[in-house]
């Protein structure tokens, strides 16, 4: 019965045409696209931002009652990058026994207390500690502190204990500004990051 | 019982139509599919034979880039103001993307992505690249040496070669602008974003 539709000339008067036109349809694209084409492989590049980290205190404590501090350094995690590091000691008097404990409304007096610090390669400029050495991924720095107590002679208020809290920052030490100048050629930055963030350029 | 309205050599007639049509389709599907992605010029190489043959393009292009050590040592870091160093070097040729973990504000990546081309060309080719960002913030840009390549003014990161390519022709064509991609001081590391590149030489006349 198909067969029949098909072969009536009605039929066959549209299909043979559109079944022409097809094929020159065919023979026209295929020839626009038959030039020379070489292609390569795509290379493709993945960018990930660098982490953060908090630095961490590490130190020791001559007494077991943890009155006398040794040997604080500051250790910089894993960071993936070399950082500058800075710290800045504060000094209370602290409710004795407690961590978390109130501070006294007087801090002590430089008097009170024993700081020996080591500056060979420790900068102490505007309050802070500057460590003048970029300090690697997972590294510490050298000793800060070598020895802090109390003098003798000195008591602390009823119920309070000599507190030192060492807040420290880190900065990473390569990069600069956006800023730069034209010298020798070449646009060079001008500023660094750490300059940029503490106001003292350690990379000179 | 119906019967048929045609003779016998009308329907004939009408098969042998349907047959020839079929035949020269698929004749001319099958010409089709032999000359894409083949060399589609002819060149006439003697007049007293008359043959012809399909004309060469270039054998070879590809995109390469070479390796980047990341520097551990933090004063040569300070001193070279980066974490990445770029190695020079056919031993050093990658032919896949590098990934950079460590992205930081203010230090610039060192990268220098380029096209090596090689071969004899009877046709002229010309030479294409494409880059296609992802994720790229606005805080990390890159130059392109405008000495070698123009942006198409079509747009969508694609530049071609200044030269159009029809003979013997070998050259690392570089596609980076000092060889490194810009990070800005504000760049702020909101996720991974990545650059890829890839070229082609397609024929022009």
């Amino acid at each position: 019965m198909k067969l029949k539709k098909l072969l009536k000339p009605e039929k066959s008067k549209i299909l043979f045409p559109v079944l022409i036109i097809l094929t020159v349809i065919a023979v026209i694209i295929v020839s626009v696209s038959a030039k020379y084409l070489r292609h390569t492989n795509e290379v493709k590049n993945i960018f990930s931002p660098a982490v953060s980290v908090i630095p961490q205190i590490q130190e020791t404590f001559e007494t077991l009652d943890r009155k006398v501090k040794k040997d604080v350094k500051i250790g910089v995690g894993e960071t993936q990058y070399p950082v500058y590091v800075r710290t800045k000691l504060v000094f209370n008097w602290q409710e004795e026994g407690n961590e978390n404990g109130a501070f006294y409304f007087e801090p002590p007096k430089d008097s009170d207390y024993e700081l020996i610090t080591d500056n060979t390669k420790w900068l102490n400029k505007d309050g802070y500690y500057y460590y003048t050495e970029p300090v690697p991924s997972n590294g510490v720095t050298g000793v800060l502190i070598k020895e802090c107590k109390l003098k003798s002679g000195v008591t602390p208020p009823d119920g309070y204990a000599l507190s030192v809290a060492i807040i420290t920052q880190t900065v990473q030490a390569v990069g600069h500004t956006d800023e730069k100048v034209a010298a020798g050629g070449n646009d060079v930055p001008v500023i660094t990051a750490v300059e940029d963030a503490w106001g003292v350029d350690l990379s000179q | 019982m119906h019967r048929l309205k045609y003779s016998k050599k009308q329907i004939t007639a009408h098969n042998i139509l349907y047959r020839t049509a079929g035949i020269l389709l698929v004749f001319a599907l099958f010409s089709a599919w032999l000359l894409c992605g083949l060399y589609a010029k002819y060149i006439v190489s003697s007049s007293n034979s008359d043959s012809a043959r399909v004309a060469k393009g270039i054998e070879k292009v590809e995109v390469i880039e070479h390796k980047v050590r990341f520097i551990t040592d933090e004063k040569e870091a300070v001193e070279k103001d980066s974490v990445y160093e770029l190695l020079s070097g056919t031993a050093n040729e990658e032919h896949k993307g590098i990934e950079y973990s460590v992205v930081l504000p203010g230090v610039d990546i060192p990268k220098d992505p380029f096209v090596r081309v090689a071969g004899t060309s009877e046709m002229s080719l010309q030479l294409c690249i494409k880059i296609v960002e992802t994720n790229l913030p606005n805080t990390v840009t890159y130059d392109i040496r405008t000495d070698d390549w123009t942006e198409d003014p079509k747009g969508s990161k694609i530049y071609k070669y200044k030269d159009v390519i029809n003979s013997d022709f070998k050259k690392d064509i570089y596609i980076l602008k000092d060889n490194q991609i810009k990070v800005s001081e504000k760049y702020v590391g909101n996720g991974t974003f990545s650059l890829a590149f890839e070229a082609w030489l397609e024929q022009v006349d």
